[in-house]
């Protein structure tokens, strides 16, 4: 049962049971709250009241009762289709690509550690680093064929201007690559790290039994961090289905090419930010967080990802 | 490991690192070069250093140095955030790993639900709450929100329940240490590789986001560096020409730079975090 | 444990200070409208920052708080957005640059707009180019002055139509026999840029067609059938073919290719164009590029302008006493003669647009005087390009459909249909009636 001493899983939703042995005091029990207590009102005020607050919102217009009347219209809107039809292809192509990549990389890493390895992770990290309207300009050079280092790349694809790469049907794809650039470098070294605490005397039995490197991969190392590798896959999709930063950044490069509505979120933003619109906004940013939730949901509990392994084997 | 497989492995990783290093080698290189040899010369050309120090006067010819003031206010920003969610985190890590009290299954399940929520679909409903309590504008109204930090949480609880023996705990208590005394003096010392973690991440976060500065500031003189260089970007245009017209001599190589500066704190913490990074996320102290 | 205590003293400190709401300090803006304590507070960008600065040193009685803005579309109207539901924090001027966004701030539901008709003497306004004032006009009433506005001219360059022994095309038909001609005789030869505002606002500006004809806050006219909407679709079905037009957005850095292989013959552009994007984007050389009023369309004498961009100023209905002030600034910063003639961009004030075109005619950058062209060109705005709710998708729904046929080598007056049908449910999505 050495699997058991493995890292415990970073969103185990479970969380897991606290065995019966220690005693409620009162005193404790005041020690104990004033320890979590600041955090828990924080949470409230930060986590839970903004939440709620926007469901509120959502039914209710100055005052009064609107029934539902703005999720209605947000289900009418013709914006939303092509939106949530945007998003759905994102995740489709960068999900499984984000997610290979990630794997791929933290594992050839890691089956040879050497003097590279923190530099290569480095290097990983570094696109995820340049944020903001210095992204807009970085990514608007990386997709013009005629000054960007990729230019070979670009033109073997055919593309002859970021006018083209960035309208039509190629922009998603060039969002997916921004997108995989960005979020790889940061759940490779989370990865890379959670294969970097498995007890190495497992992995030195398999090497003594003759697996190969891609058994000793496929049968015991990723079973190992499976846990890890669900934790990139949830928080990957909801940040995924809630989409905004790339798509208005490569719109602050080249205004007019992507449409400010481009994903669910971009839209939810523009009703409160455009058009006024508070009671929409918070109608459509509740129904994508609820596509979050559960998502996250589905994965914990389907999935038997997250049975605890028990966390009192010490 | 055979020769061949060798040489793929290494081919692979180079190519990743091609991939992604690509993109920030022609960061680098852009403030050395002149806005026409961006455009037009070879994509990974050198300029020469004398451009970098021209680009950072004139980005700081830019309503009289306001960068300056943009990066003093993102360090005020981030450092106080930082400060507070350790505050809060640690604590609150430990005692929902190592105490048994009612309501602690609802904390760490609704701290897991609040982690996994994309941080952009909460910040309107916090604008109007911030705005109720009139702090909008204010440095809290960007600080406050961002002490709170559910992941900084999850860390803090999984380190101290896979690496702080209860053993140990429970020694401190028949020596009669009071159960804060026991946190303060016996977790927190062990926990310190947990605490630059969680520390780095919440750098990163408070340094690197735009949105909830952007709704909660309206006063240019109060922008993070995020928020100013978009401002100072778009209305000189220097990733679009069209954006604006300002006299000032701001192009390209300038936005780079200043590209440049904004995620230089990021790198520095990274490799400085690295550290405890590549133990993994618990720091491996199980097998320390 | 006294340590600790600090730490979790510090922690509660800062929950309570939260939970009472106090503790409001620091620079901000916050807190009922304008800057509070009875200050003026002006939002403005950067190169409109030393005029306010200017104004406020004349005016050392006033108490003036000015706050850089960033000219991103879409920034005002979210501030206000979000001012209007706190129901503070409104700056009592503000400058657009992006006039569109005057139908936002000026509808029902923003209300934040404050009419100037009775703020800003008739003869004050008379003294706009004529049509400036349309995108600030809304059901008659004024809601905004216009800083600075973007006519389009016929930009040409001298030296190619030399070398190849073409004329400046007076007509549009004139136009589209060079540019085919160019297209064949020297390949990669452009005479137009079809993308996003620079396409619609130029060709379907210029031509009249009712794309965005506001007739109030709440009804526009959008009629893509009509023969000033299939004229222009029929002009640009050969030369796209031809790629004479292209679909490069100009503000692409690509787009330099073109200047600097000598391929841009002609481009039908905005008046701002002349000084920031031949020289700094295109990398045309000087003493090349040249100004000629925009071709005429069959049947009529004038050669009607398009617009691309501009900017505008509007004050507050938040502005209370201020209101005066704020209308004085307005009205100083949009036309004031000596401080417009500095302006990077074509005033919108006729009189300073004189004294602004001074320096431009001696301009050595272009080939000859550009001056006659801009302002005949400022002289035949279009009328019936108007501001509205719907800018954005208005471009992206013009690249979604004409720029795509354009592309593909579609047909474009089939395109036509489909852009007004896209343009029908922008418009009726943002509170618009279709008429």
């Amino acid at each position: 049962m050495k699997t058991l001493t493995t890292p415990r899983p970073p969103a185990a939703a479970a969380p897991a049971p606290v065995t019966p042995r220690r005693r409620r005091r009162p005193a404790r029990r005041a020690a104990v709250w004033i320890l979590v207590g600041p955090y828990t009102v924080f949470l409230v005020v930060f986590g839970l009241a903004p939440a709620g607050y926007a469901l509120w919102t959502s039914f209710v217009d100055n005052g009064s009762f609107t029934g539902g009347h703005d999720w209605v219209t947000v289900l009418e809107d013709y914006r939303l289709g092509d939106a949530a039809a945007n998003v759905a292809t994102y995740l489709l192509l960068w999900l499984p690509i984000l997610l290979l990549t990630v794997l791929s990389l933290a594992f050839t890493l890691h089956a040879r550690p050497g003097r590279t390895t923190s530099a290569l992770q480095l290097v990983y990290y570094l696109p995820g680093a340049v944020t903001g309207s210095a992204a807009a300009l970085l990514w608007l050079f990386m997709v013009s064929p005629d000054s960007s280092p990729f230019s070979p790349l670009l033109k073997l694809l055919d593309v002859h201007s970021a006018t083209e790469a960035l309208s039509g049907g190629s922009v998603i794809a060039v969002l997916t690559v921004m997108g995989v650039a960005v979020h790889a470098g940061g759940w490779i070294v989370v990865l890379y790290g959670a294969l970097n605490a498995l007890p190495k005397d497992v992995l030195e039995a398999a090497q003594v039994d003759g697996a190969s490197a891609w058994r000793t991969m496929w049968h015991i190392k990723l079973p190992m961090v499976r846990t890890y590798v669900a934790f990139v896959l949830i928080s990957s999709f909801a940040s995924g289905s809630q989409v905004f930063v790339e798509p208005s950044v490569l719109s602050t490069g080249a205004p007019g090419q992507i449409s400010p509505t481009w994903s669910v979120n971009q839209l939810a933003y523009t009703y409160a930010t455009q058009d006024g619109d508070f009671g929409k906004a918070a109608a459509l940013s509740l129904a994508m967080l609820a596509v979050g939730v559960l998502a996250a949901w589905i994965v914990i509990t389907r999935t038997r990802m997250y049975a605890t392994d028990s966390s009192d084997s010490r | 490991m055979t020769a061949l497989s060798r040489g793929a492995r290494a081919l692979f990783l180079l190519g990743a690192a091609v991939f992604f290093g690509l993109p920030l080698l022609w960061l680098l290189l852009a403030p050395t070069r002149t806005a026409d040899d961006l455009t037009t010369g070879s994509p990974l050309g050198f300029g020469s250093l004398g451009n970098v120090g021209d680009a950072w006067s004139h980005l700081t010819s830019y309503n009289d140095g306001q960068i300056t003031l943009w990066i003093g206010n993102s360090i005020i920003y981030a450092a106080a955030s930082v400060a507070i969610s350790l505050l809060l985190c640690v604590p609150a890590g430990y005692a929902l790993a190592k105490h048994d009290f009612a309501g602690r299954r609802a904390l760490l399940t609704l701290s897991i639900v609040t982690m996994i929520l994309p941080p952009a679909a909460l910040v309107l409903p916090l604008y109007l709450e911030m705005s109720a309590l009139d702090l909008t504008g204010t440095v809290w109204s960007v600080i406050l929100p961002l002490s709170f930090y559910p992941f900084g949480v999850y860390l803090a609880f999984l380190h101290f329940q896979a690496n702080l023996p209860d053993s140990l705990l429970d020694a401190g208590r028949v020596d009669g240490a009071s159960e804060l005394r026991l946190f303060w003096s016996v977790a927190v010392p062990l926990a310190r590789p947990a605490i630059a973690l969680i520390a780095f991440f919440g750098f990163v976060r408070c340094w690197t986001d735009f949105f909830l500065p952007f709704v909660m500031l309206s006063d240019d003189r109060t922008f993070t560096l995020q928020l100013g260089l978009m401002s100072l970007l778009q209305s000189t245009g220097a990733v679009n020409n069209s954006s604006g017209f300002a006299d000032l001599d701001i192009h390209q190589p300038e936005a780079a730079l200043a590209g440049l500066v904004a995620c230089a704190p990021l790198l520095i913490g990274f490799v400085l975090a690295q550290r405890f990074l590549r133990t993994g996320l618990l720091a491996g102290a199980e097998k320390g | 444990m006294k340590r600790w205590r600090v730490a979790s003293l510090a922690t509660t400190a800062a929950a309570a200070l939260v939970l009472s709401g106090c503790g409001g300090t620091g620079g901000g803006a916050g807190g009922g409208s304008g800057g509070g304590k009875g200050e003026l507070l002006v939002w403005v960008d950067n190169t409109r920052m030393p005029a306010a600065q200017q104004y406020k040193k004349a005016h050392p009685d006033l108490k003036l708080r000015i706050v850089t803005i960033p000219p991103d579309a879409g920034y005002v109207p979210t501030k206000i957005s979000l001012a209007n539901r706190t129901k503070s924090g409104w700056p009592d001027v503000v400058f657009l640059a992006n006039p569109a966004e005057a139908a936002t701030l000026a509808s029902e539901k923003f209300g934040y707009a404050a009419p100037l008709d009775d703020r800003v003497p008739q003869s004050v306004r008379d003294g706009f180019t004529p049509g400036a004032l349309d995108t600030c006009t809304f059901g008659g009433k004024t809601y905004c002055l216009r800083n600075d506005i973007a006519p389009t001219v016929l930009w040409y360059d001298a030296t190619l139509m030399k070398r190849y022994g073409y004329q400046v095309p007076k007509t549009w038909a004139e136009y589209q026999r060079t540019g085919l001609k160019a297209a064949d005789e020297h390949p990669g030869t452009i005479v137009g840029a079809v993308n996003g505002k620079y396409g619609a606002g130029i060709y379907f500006g210029s031509s009249g067609c009712a794309t965005r004809d506001t007739l109030s806050l709440t009804e526009v006219h959008i009629d893509l059938g009509q023969a000033n909407c299939t004229r222009v679709a029929d002009l640009l079905q050969p030369l796209a073919r031809k790629k004479a037009v292209t679909t490069v957005v100009p503000i692409d850095p690509g787009f330099a290719k073109f200047g600097k292989g000598d391929k841009i013959l002609m481009l039908p552009a905005p008046a701002w164009f002349g000084d920031f994007m031949f020289g700094p984007a295109f990398k045309v050389p000087g003493g090349r590029i040249a100004a000629a009023p925009m071709p005429t369309w069959p049947g009529e004498s004038k050669p009607y302008a398009g617009q691309v961009g501009g900017g505008a100023f509007l004050v507050s209905t938040h502005a209370g006493e201020r209101t005066k002030d704020a209308a004085d600034l307005v009205r100083w910063m949009t036309t004031d003669v000596s401080l417009q003639a500095k302006q990077p961009t074509y005033p919108a004030f006729t009189a300073a647009a004189q004294k602004w075109g001074e320096a431009k005619s001696k301009d050595p950058y272009y080939a000859s005087d550009p001056m006659p062209a801009l302002i005949a060109a400022a002289d035949a705005l279009r009328p019936g390009f108007g501001a509205v709710r719907f800018e954005a998708d208005w471009q992206s729904s013009f690249n979604d459909t004409l720029v795509k046929a354009v592309d593909s080598g579609g047909n474009l007056r089939n395109a036509l249909a489909s852009w007004q049908d896209k343009l029908e449910a922008a418009a009726k999505t943002t509170g618009y009636t279709v008429g």
